[in-house]
């Protein structure tokens, strides 16, 4: 008896081919008459391959993920013994793996794709922070636009639906697409299952945003991402995504290197509370003095990107404001500009402003500088910042306290600070951080002697 | 006018409008040197209108001027450092350099302002008045302001209803014949502007703008009949500025020869010489007196050059009054 | 509570504030021996005399002048400009002058004067009698413009508005001159830049100002029959906007209708669509429409009239098509 083929089938009007997803059975096992063998994927579903004879799977002749046109053969079912005739089809040759007709999955915020996808801003934005792609969403506005309801009738299909009491839908899902879903960092709990029997297959996941956008655990450490007891995942905020992303960026392309120096704020402070109206704290100073200096270091007032090196001579200075989405980076701009009052005032506005969340695009534009301040925790002696591309420098800020400090031969207890500046060393020279310091000092005489 | 004013009097005169000259020469040269930008309207030989209104007002009583107001200023007792410091737009200026040239402004001494818009400093003068009557002062107003202006709608507003409710008030033309470059004939059908107040029932006096005691006589006049009740006067003062209408006119407008007729009838001139002739000044006095103004001007340019710009937050500051910020 | 109309709590609103504080006084065209064209101000000249409630000749420039310079003097004035269409005559020494005074003079002055016209169509006035001044009046920084819809507020905002210790402009609106309202006994001067949600609903916000505002509050029944809730925002305050109260509307509903009786260009409209684009885009679900008088004038013939003005079919057309877009 001949072996029995198996052709790909003809699943729409107008599908020229399927995509082989799975094989459910190997060479060598036993199928029984209409028993699944593989899964085949059309534009539109999943479907399983039945087949229609019994006995042994001879051979696969496609290996999966492969587009294969209709009709074509493979696989080949017999029995023990039989001739293998591994020969692909002449007259059918196997589809060459063309991209699949869907839209690729856009990177997070749905940039390409998205971009032909209208949706109303607050669809967007929901979107965004759930990590969605909007090309998986229908849009029910007008063209197809997606609007809110649209977006929050797909997370809300995604979830357990509310009201059942603590009892999650159970989770039907193949070990080979479970075992995908952890190598991808998914949550199978997240997607929308469209398995004949409700269960999800590989092509489910594949409908989720840009796997970079999750986090992928170490397959070997994960649990069973399905069944999340005591784990909870987080899904990353837009705003911490791209914090993520250019952070890490700095460290790799700019060689940092750090200068650390200590001053002594004790006369300054007292300096500080003669000043009339409402007084600057000293945040506000060190915010003044360094915008001050940096007029005078312009090496480190400067961007460096696409290897070109731009010095500045207005200083537009970000200060890290640490909020729960991340830590965002407002600027005030022609920072050397102001007076000390002028600036405490300035930069108090813009970071209630940044908390309460009504920053304006203008306000986290054309930094040239960046301080970032940990002094508010007292265990914080000092630290290193990542610079924030393309700046070329920053100030990391420790907590001001009381120190032993030489001076003339003698040990005094002083308010000191320790300020550590890091440098690009592709544009930044020690000596340009070494400056740096001398001038604060002198700036910071200055200020204390009355000027 | 025969009315002789004591000897300090004619000398705190005379020296205020040294002050007023060489001040306005010394702003023709920092406009040259770009200290200040803009531009600037001299009053240089129109010095005796502002000396002799001035004396002839009290503490209490209010000014509006036109944007050529560096004199009226001065002559109200503006210190030069302010006006220099204004000029230049530092901080210390009247203003805190938020007006510049020509809004020169000083409560404390009843300058409530000088005013870019010609004739508009009219009505706000009469609403000066408004309040002194309402309030029974017994305060006067006064308002300076250009032939041309007597030309706009708010001149003659202001007149009339000044005239409608016999207010407080001094209406003061200082006609040198050119409403910026256009000589007075070919924009007013009357010569005398004097005329003018026939229409709105009140006195109207011509008067020699650069003879400072005959500026003064006929305010003093005007003062008296406001204070007293007696409601408002247009005065007309007939005076020449020796320079352009503002900075970069050269005033190719003139005929031969009127500036130098002019010049003949320098204000500072006719009281020195009647100083002199009554044996009250000397020429050494004289030059003293110049000498040390210029020395005055001098260092209150000096002193405005050091003098730091406002802070940027200025930019927002007094848009409007905000309780918390007193 | 009082019942009273919307003229009679102007002319309570002058009374008491010259009752109470001598440096008010208060001129205008036939403002005193009249009591006004609109009979707003009659008993005012009888009860506090000539010195104080005067008769001016029409001198828009010298009514305005004199505002400023007796409030820069010690008096508080309020000053009567007949009809806001002819804000244009005095524009020199409003835009110019008050506005710019305490600022060019670096904060020697205080301005504490107001100033109040009529303003509005849809009573045939023809068209140099019928316009709205906002929109000429938001250019300049330094005056502050409220917009009273209804008696209560038309009292609250002129005491306000008089105790403000800045230049002021009232807008009153003709066509509300007879409108009746019981005005709570205990009302005084109300602080300017709060606007009030006057109808609460979850679809859509409708941000509009007296004549409009009661036109959308008839619109907002309308719709709810139809099972959409519009929540209805009074601006009252022109200068300063309660951007907060617009914000927080457009979050809660996601869609925005601006309703202006004006034309469409340089109209305040744009100034809410453009908080609406800016601070509050992530919170739109649809376009933002506005609703306004396009690029008509408003003709005398009264069916034209009636079509140049937003009415509440129009409203509500504009709030079907935010809410399908």
């Amino acid at each position: 008896m001949m072996p029995t083929d198996i052709v790909m089938p003809n699943l729409g009007f107008d599908t020229q081919e399927g995509k082989l997803v799975e094989w459910l059975k190997q060479p060598g096992d036993s199928v029984a008459r209409g028993e699944a063998i593989a899964v085949i994927e059309s534009d539109k579903a999943n479907v399983e391959l039945e087949s229609v004879a019994e006995g042994l799977l001879l051979e696969q002749l496609y290996p999966e993920g492969t587009d294969v046109s209709v009709g074509a053969v493979i696989a080949r079912i017999g029995r023990e013994g039989d001739q293998v005739v591994s020969v692909a089809n002449a007259s059918l040759p196997a589809a060459s793996t063309r991209p699949v007709s869907k839209p690729s999955p856009p990177s997070a915020a749905g940039h390409a794709a998205a971009g032909k996808v209208e949706a109303s801003p607050i669809a967007r934005r929901l979107a965004a922070e759930h990590g969605l792609d909007l090309a998986a969403i229908q849009g029910s506005g007008p063209k197809g636009r997606i609007k809110r309801a649209d977006v929050e009738g797909y997370i809300s299909n995604r979830q357990p639906a509310a009201g059942q009491t603590g009892r999650r839908r159970p989770l039907l899902a193949l070990p080979k697409v479970r075992k995908a879903a952890r190598e991808a960092g998914i949550n199978l709990a997240l997607v929308s299952p469209t398995g004949s029997r409700g269960e999800i297959t590989l092509a489910d996941l594949a409908t989720l945003p840009a796997l970079s956008v999750l986090p992928r655990p170490d397959p070997a450490v994960a649990p069973d991402l399905a069944v999340p007891v005591g784990v909870q995942e987080v899904a990353l905020s837009r705003t911490r995504q791209v914090i993520g992303r250019r952070l890490g960026a700095s460290k790799r392309d700019a060689p940092h290197f750090y200068v650390t120096g200590e001053f002594d704020l004790e006369t300054a402070l007292l300096r500080l509370r003669t000043l009339p109206g409402p007084q600057p704290r000293v945040n506000d100073l060190i915010q003044f003095l360094t915008a001050q200096t940096l007029r005078q270091v312009p090496a480190l007032n400067a961007t460096f990107a696409n290897d070109i090196l731009l010095v500045y001579d207005t200083v537009n200075l970000a200060v890290a404001v640490a909020r729960e989405d991340g830590l965002i980076t407002p600027v005030i701009h022609k920072a050397d500009r102001y007076s000390l009052t002028g600036l405490a005032a300035e930069s108090r506005e813009i970071i209630e402003r940044t908390r309460i969340n009504r920053l304006l695009a203008d306000d986290l534009s054309d930094a040239t500088f960046t301080i970032s301040n940990l002094g508010v925790i007292r265990q914080v002696d000092h630290f290193t910042a990542v610079i924030n591309p393309p700046q070329v420098a920053i100030l990391a800020v420790g907590t001001v306290r009381q120190r032993p400090i030489v001076i003339d031969n003698g040990l005094f207890i002083r308010h000191t600070v320790h300020l550590t500046l890091s440098g690009d060393h592709r544009v930044v020279d020690g000596m340009h951080l070494g400056q740096f310091m001398a001038t604060f000092q002198e700036k910071l005489d200055r200020f204390t002697q009355g000027q | 006018m025969n009315n002789e004013l004591a000897t300090q009097t004619r000398q705190d005169m005379l020296r205020r409008m040294i002050e007023i000259r060489i001040t306005e020469e010394q702003i023709q040269e920092l406009f040259l040197q770009n200290l200040i930008r803009g531009t600037t309207h001299l009053c240089i030989g129109q010095e005796a209108c502002s000396i002799g209104v001035a004396w002839a007002l009290q503490k209490g009583d209010t000014v509006t001027c036109t944007y050529r107001g560096h004199g009226h200023a001065l002559a109200l007792g503006m210190p030069i450092k302010d006006m220099m410091a204004e000029m230049m737009g530092k901080e210390s200026g009247c203003c805190k350099g938020k007006g510049g040239s020509m809004h020169m402004t000083d409560a404390s001494i009843g300058l409530l302002g000088a005013n870019a818009i010609v004739g508009a400093q009219i009505p706000i003068a009469v609403g000066a008045a408004l309040t002194s009557q309402v309030k029974k002062q017994g305060a006067v107003a006064v308002s300076f302001f250009g032939e041309g202006a007597t030309n706009i709608g708010a001149f003659h507003e202001s007149l009339n209803l000044a005239a409608i409710w016999k207010l407080p008030i001094i209406f003061c033309c200082e006609n040198n014949l050119y409403g910026e470059y256009s000589a007075q004939h070919r924009t007013t059908p009357v010569t005398d502007i004097a005329l003018r107040a026939e229409s709105y029932a009140m006195p109207g006096v011509v008067v020699d703008g650069q003879d400072v005691e005959a500026v003064y006589a006929a305010a003093k006049e005007a003062v008296d009949r406001a204070r007293n009740g007696g409601g408002p006067t247009l005065l007309e003062f007939k005076t020449y500025r020796y320079r352009g209408h503002s900075r970069t006119d050269t005033g190719p407008y003139r005929p031969e020869g009127e500036l130098e007729r002019w010049l003949e009838r320098d204000p500072i001139t006719i009281l020195k010489d009647k100083m002199i002739s009554d044996g009250q000044l000397d020429r050494s006095e004289f030059q003293e007196m110049n000498q040390a103004t210029e020395r005055l001007v001098h260092s209150a340019i000096e002193w405005a050059k050091e003098e730091p710009f406002p802070p940027l937050e200025a930019l927002y500051a007094d848009v409007y009054y905000e309780e918390e910020t007193i | 509570m009082t019942e009273m109309t919307y003229r009679e709590a102007v002319c309570k609103a002058l009374a008491d504030e010259l009752r109470s504080d001598p440096d008010v006084i208060f001129f205008g065209e036939d403002v005193a021996e009249a009591g006004g064209v609109f009979k707003v101000t009659p008993g005012l000249y009888e009860e506090f005399g000539p010195d104080r409630v005067r008769d001016t000749p029409i001198s828009e420039q010298a009514i305005t002048g004199a505002a400023l310079g007796s409030a820069i003097t010690g008096l508080r004035p309020v000053v009567e400009l007949m009809f806001a269409d002819f804000v244009p005559v005095a524009m020199d020494q409003i835009v110019n002058q008050i506005a710019k005074y305490r600022y060019m003079s670096g904060g020697q002055f205080v301005v504490p004067l107001t100033i109040r016209s009529a303003q509005g169509g849809g009573n045939g006035f023809g068209t140099q009698h019928s316009q709205c001044a906002e929109s000429w009046l938001m250019t300049a920084p330094g005056i502050k413009v409220v917009v009273p819809g209804t008696p209560t507020d038309a009292y609250g905002l002129l005491r306000g508005a008089i105790r403000e210790n800045n230049p002021v402009y009232v807008l009153e609106h003709k066509g509300l001159y007879n409108l009746k309202e019981d005005v709570p006994d205990d009302t005084g001067p109300m602080e300017l830049g709060k606007a009030i949600v006057r109808r609460e609903g979850k679809d859509v916000t409708i941000v509009a100002t007296q004549l409009m505002m009661h036109r959308s509050l008839e619109a907002a029944v309308k719709l709810a029959l139809d099972g959409i809730e519009a929540e209805v925002i009074d601006l009252r305050s022109m200068v300063p906007l309660d951007k907060e109260t617009i914000l927080n509307s457009i979050a809660k509903t996601n869609h925005l209708v601006v309703v202006e009786e004006s034309p469409h260009s340089a109209g305040w409209g744009g100034d809410i669509v453009s908080l609406a684009a800016d601070a509050g885009i992530y919170w739109l679900d649809a376009p933002v429409k506005r609703v306004n008088m396009g690029q008509a004038l408003i003709a005398y013939s009264p069916p034209l009239e009636d079509a140049a003005l937003p009415n509440v079919d129009r409203i509500m057309a504009a709030v079907a098509e935010v809410l399908s877009s």
